[in-house]
């Protein structure tokens, strides 16, 4: 065929088509498993695969102008290009005859999270595993290299569970995020699961995917929908354990922008607190690699700096820097409360220097534990504005710059004897 | 427990999830083909003997079609809606309308055809592609 076009036709990309619309369409029906506009969802097998759990696959006809299963299509691209999202259905073709589209995909085993919670309210360790694999597969969506993937339907429907596999299905209505869009131009949704913004007060962003992540989150935890009464109360009679409180709540805020900015930021929160909890067996849970982090669109600028991401032997460089700077003026503040020198300190009596000199330093060290890189952050970027409590921030600089201190007084002492040490 | 269904949020034209189908459902019956292509000329402000000549029919056959004297098959209807530029549903409403089958996806030919459609080919570039991919083209001779 070669690269032949006829005006807007290309050859090569119509026999794409022709042979997606061929896979798609000799697939036999096992079972419809829904029907209606805008979406039939219909289980197949898979032609030539045989029997066995391989051979049968999803297969989705979209009708309508308002684009549903446009999705599939970027996401069948960035499959094809070898985009890692094992928590998202793999597509095996995409075809789009006018306004109506054809989708077909793996089946993915399992059963959904809305059967599971019907049988009864999930524990909170268990509960917060699977909504934390949750937010992967939506931050899978959001990272996607052709453009972030709003999935806007996250439900217990649409999360397949099986053991510890979790995968996020039902990309009908997601839509990629754009710049500058007031409103989403169409308003589908899941009634409890959809943020106010679906309704139509503003476009859909990847803090709309928080909230419903949250609402599935009190959903399991509560075995059912909680309503706005409770969700106004902080959720404090919906089963939702107090250290989950906070989390639920803040994701599920009105205000898009009083969420979580990211999927990746609530999920971090809910590891920390799953970490509290411990695994079953009280053992402590190893955490898994971050995704790489990616730069995504979210409905307003930053609120904390993003932090540059920099070799370690430079955090570590810039580290000693600090701890260089900050010990040199504990050494001076130090040397002139002992030995004043200036008319100033040596009006004063050693009580009021050593007084002024620790408000000094009191005031300097916030200066130096602040951009201070902690090797605890699995990000090892530099700097960083730290997310350790400030007791705990104060306390290890202060550790860190009395040791220092105290190391460069004896070396000083030892170099050149008298130095430090004189009669005050 | 009741599943809860995805659906419009707001609750404007809930039986049908776009105006287009809902027109589709309602508004065909009492539509004859020589109505419709009147309406179709009108819209788009394009004259019939231009539109006759462009699809590659005769000149008294394409009057007696829009006239309603006389009907059309799929073949005459097909170089008509490329010569009109008209979309994949209204293609396939003039084809209701006359009575023809619609364009099915499962055939390769009309799948063929529907891609063209869509992206706004000319007859010839239409039947540039069903000639590559070996499928019969459209026109008096082809079906």
């Amino acid at each position: 065929m070669g690269n032949r076009a006829w005006g807007h036709v290309d050859a090569g990309d119509l026999g794409r088509e022709l042979d997606a619309l061929d896979l798609i369409g000799s697939c036999e029906v096992e079972r419809v498993l829904k029907q209606g506009p805008p979406e039939t969802t219909e289980l197949v097998r898979l032609p030539g695969a045989g029997e066995g759990s391989g051979a049968r696959g999803i297969r989705k006809t979209f009708e309508g102008d308002e684009g549903t299963g446009a999705a599939y299509r970027a996401l069948a691209k960035a499959q094809k290009e070898g985009y890692a999202c094992d928590r998202l259905p793999r597509v095996r073709a995409v075809a789009r005859v006018g306004a109506t589209r054809f989708v077909l995909l793996d089946y993915v085993e399992g059963t959904t999270l809305q059967k599971i919670v019907e049988a009864g309210p999930l524990a909170p360790p268990r509960t917060l595993d699977v909504t934390i694999e949750i937010c992967r597969a939506a931050e899978e969506l959001h990272a996607l290299p052709t453009g972030p993937l709003i999935h806007r339907d996250i439900k217990p429907s649409n999360v397949i569970v099986q053991g510890d596999r979790v995968t996020l299905i039902d990309l009908g209505i997601a839509r990629v995020w754009r710049a500058g869009a007031e409103r989403d131009t169409v308003r589908f949704g899941t009634p409890g699961f959809a943020p106010p913004e679906q309704y139509g007060y503003g476009q859909t962003s990847v803090e709309s995917d928080v909230y419903a992540i949250g609402m599935v989150l009190a959903f399991c935890l509560a075995g059912r929908v909680p309503d706005s009464q409770e969700r106004a109360d902080g959720f404090a009679g919906a089963d939702v354990p107090e250290a989950v409180r906070p989390l639920v709540a803040r994701a599920c805020s009105f205000d898009p922008n009083d969420r979580y900015a990211t999927v990746a930021d609530f999920r971090r929160a809910l590891e920390g607190v799953r970490r509290a909890m411990g695994a079953p067996d009280g053992a402590a849970r190893p955490a898994p690699a971050d995704l790489p982090p990616t730069s995504y669109p979210r409905t307003r600028p930053s609120r904390a700096p993003r932090a540059a991401r920099g070799a370690r032997w430079a955090g570590i460089a810039w580290n000693a820097i600090l701890l260089a700077w900050f010990s040199l003026s504990l050494v001076a503040s130090a040397g002139n409360v002992l030995a004043p020198t200036t008319a100033s300190d040596l009006s004063m009596s050693l009580a009021a220097r050593a007084v002024q000199y620790a408000g000094f330093m009191g005031v300097a060290q916030a200066f130096f534990w602040l951009p201070f890189v902690y090797k605890g952050d699995r990000r090892s970027s530099f700097p960083l504005v730290g997310k350790v409590s400030w007791v705990r921030g104060l306390a290890r600089c202060w550790g860190l710059a009395l040791v220092a201190t105290f190391v460069t007084f004896v070396l000083v002492e030892l170099l050149a004897p008298g130095t430090v040490v004189r009669a005050g | 427990m009741e599943e809860p269904l995805t659906e419009e949020l707001l609750d404007e034209l809930r039986a049908a999830p776009s105006l287009e189908s809902y027109i589709d459902r309602h508004n065909l019956e009492g539509k004859t083909l020589a109505g419709y292509l009147g309406e179709l000329l009108a819209a788009r402000g394009l004259a019939r003997k231009d539109v006759v000549k462009a699809a590659g029919i005769g000149a008294t056959f394409g009057y007696q079609i829009f006239t309603g004297a006389r009907g059309a098959s799929r073949d005459t209807l097909l170089p008509l809606a490329f010569a009109m530029g008209l979309s994949v549903r209204e293609t396939n409403r003039l084809l209701k309308i006359a009575g023809t089958n619609e364009l099915y996806p499962k055939v390769r030919r009309d799948a063929i055809v529907l891609y063209c459609l869509d992206r706004g080919a000319t007859l010839a570039q239409a039947n540039d592609a069903l000639y590559a991919f070996g499928e019969k083209t459209l026109g008096p001779h082809g079906e």
